[in-house]
């Protein structure tokens, strides 16, 4: 079996004789997460994980399981007043629990971006879009302001929202719901980043809405050649967005494998659970035709 | 009295909200548009939609928590608006409501027992020791321990806390339950023990549901019959096989093929529609169907006249000009 495919079964031994530079873009060992001080098992217990480059992993897994510490750990969004950290974080190779805040802030926001569930808490509803989008790109980017405005118009139009300079003088109660979140993703795409976290980022959209979003991260994705940590309660859309699927519960990594195999053969009988539990769309026929559409994707 | 097949029928129901900014009228929204359905007596009606198109609304005017700006509510025969008030008022209790948000939902400050009972004190139904029994006799109905009476909501998880919701809602006897997305809160485990919960309370009886939901897979699980939703007016409606099976209006086709399965073979090879653009702005719906600026069937006919629903057969009905010149033609 592919190493990269193996999480939690392997070994200690066998972990740290695997060489540094390993192809995985993101390599996670052995990593623990206890909140001080809640008395309660920990968060997270001996996660392995390895993200490779350009690949989608859908982390998949009820309230509670430690899908979205185990995103904000890899994010360095965890505050260390709150929790323990152990194990290690390797990005590119370099461990992101050992280096300083400094250097931290810099790999986030522009190596890594996150996308969080709520657009519209993710946004300042004071600042207009424009602002929100080339203030960053200033601060962090070291951009004059007319190239942050002019790569800010591009991210727009990258997200594929029309009128795109008129969107930069608009406030984020102007737009909808789904094009808030795709302002979101501009947002974190504009710094180029290696790896895209998106926790939830359609839980909060209507269904069709939602397939627009998981289009175009996909697209994004793919174009961009990111690699992409997509949490999701929902099997349904985790089974369209990822190559790789990652089960948790309590903390702990059930099961990981391919998509199909996951999905079609779960080894682990709390997926299996999981699986016989969510809402099946009934009467459906696979070949349904759809006569008004002309010739959709398959 | 003798039960006709019809528990509830909704004829017409418009429901208008104002807009206003210091009391000018700046806009006014038709949430509801000209909805009527009718729920069999025993089964389970699904509405379904997105946002905004006024799924909520039609369970709140139809429990009279907003008031209807035309059309009727009929229960058992019994028209609400030609009733007065303490009549109407009466005539609710047969209707129960069940919430989105279990935790909003339940006053934190009050026992669980005393909140399963308030619907008795209010419909001033039997004596203390009767309702004791009757709060005993719903909790092991909703699979709920004896020893939670004492407790506070926030003691209760999720899944306990809707259960308390249902039982409240059922300790009337109502002959109608509408059920406002009471899962959306719920996590999946949680989620299939309350469809269980709500299928055994059915089963043999009486009771109606009208269940409000936006996950249609859920919908093609529970329900007998569904009504499609789009801007405030049906675009689609009939028993869920029908409607699933051949989805007639553009807007429904689009909706189901949105929706992922967990299940590779069917996503492979399903057709999938991706709609461009939102929903239309509800103060400045487009003209004639509503659809029609996202639709991509859209002829002259739509944006003058607005379709009507017709039959495609007996438990089917559609609202689409282009669907029905075809069929016509």
């Amino acid at each position: 079996m592919d190493k990269t495919f193996v999480s939690k079964a392997v070994s200690a031994s066998e972990w740290r004789s695997t060489p540094v530079n390993s192809p995985s873009l993101v390599s996670i060992r052995n990593l623990s997460v206890d909140f001080w001080r809640v008395a309660a098992p920990p968060a997270l217990n001996n996660v392995f994980l390895d993200v490779l480059p350009g690949e989608a992993v859908g982390l998949v897994g009820e309230s509670g399981s430690g899908k979205s510490t185990l995103g904000f750990a890899i994010a360095g969004l965890l505050d260390s007043n709150d929790v323990q950290l152990s194990g290690e974080i390797l990005f590119k190779g370099q461990n992101l629990l050992t280096i300083s805040q400094d250097d931290y802030r810099k790999i986030r926001g522009s190596k890594i971006g996150y996308i969080f569930q709520d657009a519209s808490s993710s946004l300042n509803p004071l600042l207009k879009i424009g602002k929100q989008l080339t203030h960053p790109l200033m601060a962090n980017g070291g951009m004059s302001k007319a190239d942050a405005i002019l790569r800010a118009k591009e991210l727009l139009d990258m997200v594929e929202i029309s009128q795109s300079q008129r969107r930069l003088n608009q406030y984020p109660h102007e737009i909808s719901g789904g094009m808030k979140q795709r302002v979101v993703i501009a947002a974190a795409l504009s710094r180029d980043p290696l790896l895209l976290i998106a926790d939830e980022p359609t839980t909060a959209l209507d269904v069709t809405v939602q397939a627009q979003i998981i289009d175009l991260l996909l697209r994004l994705k793919n174009s961009l050649s990111m690699s992409l940590i997509f949490i999701s309660h929902d099997l349904g859309v985790v089974a369209r967005v990822a190559d790789r699927i990652v089960v948790m519960k309590d903390g702990n990594i059930i099961e990981t494998g391919g998509v199909e195999q996951v999905l079609a053969n779960p080894r682990e009988s709390y997926t299996q659970l999981l699986l016989a539990n969510i809402p099946k769309l009934r009467h459906v026929d696979e070949s349904q035709s759809l006569r008004f559409w002309g010739n959709n994707e398959p | 009295m003798s039960l006709s097949q019809i528990a509830l029928s909704v004829d017409s129901l418009s429901v208008n909200f104002r807009s206003r900014v210091f009391s000018k009228v700046k806009g006014v929204v038709h949430a509801v548009d000209d909805v009527s359905f009718e729920v069999v007596r025993g089964t389970t009606t699904a509405i379904v939609g997105e946002t905004g198109s006024g799924k909520s609304t039609i369970l709140r005017a139809i429990i009279g928590l907003v008031e209807a700006s035309g059309g009727s509510i009929t229960l058992n025969d019994l028209n609400f608006s030609e009733l007065n008030s303490r009549d109407a008022t009466e005539l609710r209790h047969h209707i129960q409501m069940v919430f989105q948000d279990p935790i909003g939902s339940l006053n934190p400050r009050m026992r669980i027992s005393d909140i399963i009972a308030e619907p008795l004190v209010i419909t001033k139904t039997g004596n203390k020791t009767d309702r004791e029994r009757m709060v005993k006799d719903i909790l092991t109905q909703v699979d709920l321990k004896p020893e939670l009476l004492s407790r506070y909501p926030h003691q209760l998880s999720g899944g306990q806390r809707q259960r308390v919701a249902i039982a409240r809602a059922l300790i009337v006897q109502p002959e109608v339950l509408l059920l406002d997305e009471p899962l959306s809160a719920l996590d999946v485990l949680v989620q299939a023990q309350v469809v269980r919960l709500l299928a055994d309370i059915q089963k043999g009886g009486n009771l109606s549901y009208l269940f409000v939901t936006h996950d249609l897979a859920l919908a093609s699980e529970i329900a007998d019959n569904v009504v499609v939703l789009y801007l405030g007016r049906i675009v689609e409606a009939g028993s869920v096989k029908e409607v699933f099976e051949n989805p007639a209006h553009p807007y429904t086709q689009a909706l189901l093929s949105a929706v992922p399965t967990a299940d590779p073979k069917i996503e492979a090879t399903r057709q999938r529609v991706i709609l461009i653009g939102d929903p239309p702005n509800p103060f400045d719906p487009p003209s004639g169907c509503s659809f029609r600026t996202r639709c991509p069937a859209a002829e002259e006919k739509c944006s003058i006249e607005r379709p009507q629903l017709f039959d495609i057969i007996s438990d089917h009905h559609v609202a689409c000009h282009v669907l029905q010149d075809k069929i016509s033609d």
